[in-house]
């Protein structure tokens, strides 16, 4: 008898707690999922800053999310990694420019800003880099696309 | 097609750095596991990466780390076919009520804390791309962890086996590993099942369909290997050969059911004979390929993936309460349990605290539980580092509050 009250009390109590935090957790809410590894559809660098093989059509960001932190990295291994947060799948990132910037590039960071929109086919990044500081400079616009299938799975 | 000698050169770096650094702590009497661990997270991003980026980037360039990935997972798909070969049903036997009760505790309690934990870090450190039953049974799942190989290790070094606490923490252990991996299974299902194409009973059922075929009717089947082994009295290449198939074949159909290819190599294992002549021809021709050289791979791709740099402010402080939930769900559990069972304090203690090793176990979980996309990268960096200060402190603790000279005693 005393084994079977020690089980319930050591297991049984837990376990109907364990239940109960699982219902419980129903209700809470995480940010909206932005990560992926999207696929640039447009990408028009316009600012020598930005004139490298990370901004050109065809080239990827990866975005990676922990909760409302994001990585965001743009190119290959020279490229871009960007850091900031996203609310409401809108994305803030800054990060700095390479350390060998092409000529005419007078800024040494990047700031990163776009908006995630989810349809149920693909999830469809627009938004902007602007070379700062750099008061002349005007922000570049960039999209990407992330194919429903994908959406999510890479950047893990 | 790959890089031959860039992957040459990652390995033979691998297998150095792990050597060294497994050498290094096995000073500090930790077991050269945690070495390797160690090494992995040494060559990754966390370290290497942050203090020689250029040297990193030659060494670790992200298109080759394919070829290390793959290697890493049919390494992993070995290695869990020996856990599930060195499971022993005799070790859940006969333990009467101190190890049912015990087990069961010290599974539960992590499990419960795991899953409240959960409720605080869902908003802060997942999206709404994961349901927040598979996050918290993830959670919970690997907050219960213990790593049988390295806890069976420890009890054998200081001569524990043949006690009362030894066979109450091999029973434990065994059962821990057994539900944490059914409990990963269920974790895997639920996480995969807004993505797949078919509905959720219907892969709960294939998943349970699947297990019920390999230890009946696969089971029967494996006896004729037996009854081979015991014609010739070895294990033919040709025995081995099939074996490997086996393994592989079950891989495949787990991953193809939509949990992982770990969970059909660790069923391959447990259904194999339980000969002495099979299995320790197996794992005579398996073990040392795998300690030597495909381990440390999976502690380097684990290293690779872990960023401490993503920890940062206050995630620091979050990364804290992960470690001493983990602690004292495992250790307190399994003491409190142990003890309304009729150990003493000390047995107690020294029990929770040989359950809190989680060791290579903890970081397959979470390699399972990135690549399913139930965690992200900052939690997989947390839970790397619970994991390995949950393993490091083991040795020291259990000195203090078990010493060596009192169980001889």
């Amino acid at each position: 008898m005393r084994h079977l009250l020690s089980y319930l009390a050591l297991v049984g109590i837990p376990l109907l707690g364990l239940l109960g935090v699982l219902r419980l957790g129903e209700h809470l809410r995480a940010p909206a999922a932005v990560h992926g590894a999207y696929t640039l559809t447009l990408a028009a660098p316009g600012d020598p800053c930005l004139a490298g093989d990370f901004a050109r059509d065809g080239a990827r960001i990866v975005i990676a999310q922990s909760g409302p932190i994001v990585q965001v990295r743009l190119g290959g291994p020279a490229g871009l990694e960007l850091r900031g947060r996203t609310d409401a799948g809108t994305l803030r990132a800054s990060g700095p420019l390479p350390h060998r910037r092409p000529t005419g590039c007078v800024a040494d960071s990047v700031a990163f800003a776009a908006t995630v929109t989810r349809t149920p086919e693909a999830w469809l990044l627009a938004g902007s880099l602007r070379p700062v500081p750099c008061d002349s400079c005007a922000p570049v616009p960039i999209a990407g696309v992330l194919p429903r299938h994908a959406a999510g799975a890479e950047a893990r | 097609m790959p890089d031959v000698l860039l992957l040459l050169a990652q390995i033979a770096g691998i297998l150095v750095v792990a050597r060294l650094v497994g050498r290094i702590i096995g000073l500090f009497g930790q077991p050269q596991v945690v070495g390797e661990m160690l090494a992995g997270i040494l060559l990754g991003p966390s370290l290497l990466g942050w203090i020689a980026p250029d040297v990193w980037l030659a060494l670790f360039p992200p298109a080759s780390l394919g070829f290390l990935s793959a290697l890493s997972q049919i390494g992993l798909v070995f290695f869990m076919f020996l856990v599930g070969l060195e499971l022993d049903p005799r070790h859940l036997r006969g333990r009467g009520h101190t190890a049912l009760l015990t087990s069961h505790a010290s599974i539960i309690a992590p499990f419960l804390l795991g899953a409240l934990l959960a409720l605080l870090l869902y908003p802060r450190l997942s999206d709404d791309s994961v349901e927040f039953t598979a996050f918290a049974l993830f959670m919970g799942a690997a907050m219960s962890v213990t790593a049988f190989p390295v806890l069976a290790r420890m009890l054998a070094e200081r001569g524990l086996l043949k006690t009362r606490l030894g066979a109450v923490a091999i029973a434990c252990a065994a059962v821990d590993d057994v539900s944490a991996w059914c409990l990963l299974a269920v974790v895997a299902v639920v996480a995969r099942a807004g993505d797949a194409a078919v509905p959720l009973p219907m892969m709960f059922g294939g998943v349970l369909l699947y297990a019920a075929v390999m230890l009946t009717v696969v089971r029967w089947g494996l006896a004729r290997l037996q009854r081979v082994v015991d014609r010739r009295g070895e294990l033919s290449q040709d025995a081995v050969a099939f074996v490997v198939f086996f393994i592989l074949a079950s891989a495949l159909v787990t991953e193809r059911l939509g949990i992982h290819a770990v969970f059909g190599a660790f069923l391959a294992g447990a259904v194999m004979p339980r000969d002495e002549k099979i299995t320790g021809a197996l794992l005579d021709r398996f073990h040392d390929l795998m300690v030597i050289l495909f381990l440390p791979l999976f502690f380097a791709f684990t290293g690779l993936r872990t960023s401490v740099q993503l920890i940062s402010g206050d995630l620091w402080a979050w990364c804290a309460v992960v470690i001493l939930v983990a602690v004292a769900g495992k250790v307190g559990g399994s003491a409190i349990a142990a003890r309304a069972s009729g150990l003493t304090w000390r047995e107690g203690w020294a029990l929770g605290t040989l359950m809190n090793t989680r060791g290579l176990m903890e970081l397959v979980i979470l390699n399972v539980g990135l690549d399913l996309g139930v965690i992200s990268p900052a939690l997989f960096a947390m839970m790397v580092l619970m994991a390995l200060a949950t393993t490091l402190m083991t040795t020291p603790v259990l000195e203090r509050i078990y010493p060596e000279a009192a169980t001889r005693a």
